[in-house]
């Protein structure tokens, strides 16, 4: 069960890499960052992410027995993102994680913070003439996420299956990501991909590489100062399976798989202040072998422009 | 333009290779799991309000996914007591406790069982002791 919970935390809060696009700074996996507008360079801001999900797990020696957790997953985070130059952008993500739930009626309660994040991305393609009609941006680039967030490594809790889901992961990720956004007047849409490449743990526990992806519409609202970005689509979520011994290949098969979200949500600009409400709801999942079951998340926002 | 291309190739490449997992196919062999008593239990004999102690080295060349103690009388197969648990190790101390409630004489036999293969193949460890009122 153990592992399960990790699995699904390691989505989310793995889920880091997406960058603000050059045209509009658009975002589109788990880690939405928003519709950034180019006029600022820098900004720093706060963010709140909710996740919850329910595992139903089948004893090994009697199918019939289940194991029930629940799993509730608040993420506060401070991000940012600073300007190098016209081409390059460097983004920040310093998790604190305060986690609930339950797994066989026993608590869970986690509270730290979480794996730091660095990345950077590098404006590939870019069209923003006011003289033409179509306008586009393509990002891409990458980083890291380090084991900085407070991991006991393997305790015997984890080899008996209980609940022990720590802060950190204790293992270093690399993660490349793409962000393309094309608009047209007032409308545009937004392509997100990030892969997360895994490493091992110093117990050899390695979690499972993992694809979040997510596809946007979004449109463009204007009062005076104050511009409003209603926006919609699809999100998409992969991960592989986790080893339990990386070294031994000892492949967790009850873990891995896949997600699609529909999401909609909001963005508001008024001067160098910005603010985001975005809400998934889960429509196809199989996860863990389909014992585990994703709930509706929240991603909210505030930052500031400078 | 050239060079995006190649990169996102190279990418996708690196991507789809990283999407192969390898497993461990070593082949299931129930015999190399072991359990080892480190309490002296079997063809002894307990009384009424005993409590028998069951310390246990479970091992396997391979990864036990769950190990589950099973209680029960010899001649009839009444469950007197059962657990399990789930194990992501080669190893593992099993310690557990249970008080003899018995009144009449009867033969117990003590069921270890381990899971390996991700759950799919069990190997099964037994000995007996005796009670008396």
């Amino acid at each position: 069960m153990k592992q399960v919970i990790y699995s699904i935390v390691t989505i989310i809060v793995f889920a880091q890499p997406a960058m603000a696009c050059d045209l509009c700074g658009c975002a589109a996996s788990s880690q939405y960052m928003g519709l950034l507008p180019q006029q600022y360079k820098h900004f720093i801001g706060l963010q709140y992410q909710y996740a919850s999900f329910t595992a139903d797990q089948p004893s090994v020696f009697d199918k019939d027995e289940i194991e029930h957790a629940d799993e509730y997953i608040n993420t506060y985070q401070v991000w940012g993102r600073y300007s190098i130059s016209n081409k390059v952008q460097l983004f920040a993500f310093i998790p604190y994680h305060q986690n609930r739930g339950t797994d066989m009626e026993t608590p869970i309660k986690v509270d730290g913070i979480g794996d730091i994040t660095v990345l950077a991305n590098v404006t590939l393609l870019k069209q923003d003439d006011c003289a033409k009609k179509m306008k586009y941006t393509l990002l891409a680039g990458g980083g890291i996420k380090a084991p900085t967030g407070a991991n006991k490594g393997i305790t015997k809790l984890d080899e008996e299956g209980l609940p022990n889901v720590q802060a950190g992961t204790g293992a270093w990720d690399f993660i490349t990501n793409a962000n393309y956004t094309i608009s047209r007047g007032k409308s545009g849409l937004n392509l997100d991909a990030a892969y997360t490449f895994t490493t091992t743990t110093k117990e050899s526990y390695k979690y499972g590489n993992h694809l979040n992806s997510s596809l946007l519409y979004f449109y463009q609202l204007q009062h005076k100062k104050l511009t409003l970005l209603p926006q919609g689509g699809l999100k998409y979520e992969y991960a592989l399976s986790d080893y339990d011994n990386y070294g031994r290949k000892w492949l967790n098969s009850n873990s891995g798989g896949s997600l699609v979200f529909a999401a909609a949500g909001v963005q508001a600009f008024y001067n160098h202040i910005g603010a985001r409400l975005l809400y998934s709801i889960p429509f196809a999942q199989h996860y863990a072998g389909g014992n585990v079951t994703t709930h509706s998340r929240l991603e909210t926002s505030i930052y500031f422009l400078f | 333009m050239n060079n995006y291309i190649k990169i996102t190739i190279t990418l996708a490449a690196i991507i789809a290779f990283a999407a192969c997992q390898k497993k461990d196919l070593s082949p299931v062999d129930l015999n190399k799991v072991t359990v080892q008593y480190n309490t002296a239990i079997n063809g002894k004999t307990f009384h009424k309000g005993d409590t028998i102690t069951v310390d246990a080295d479970i091992a396997y060349t391979s990864e036990l996914n769950g190990v589950m103690l099973q209680i029960a009388d010899s001649a009839t197969d009444e469950i007197l007591y059962l657990d399990d648990q789930d194990l992501h190790t080669d190893h593992f101390n099993l310690q557990r406790k249970w008080i003899d409630t018995c009144s009449t004489a009867a033969t117990l036999k003590i069921i270890i069982k381990v899971a390996v293969a991700n759950g799919t193949e069990f190997a099964e460890n037994k000995i007996q002791f005796n009670v008396q009122p």
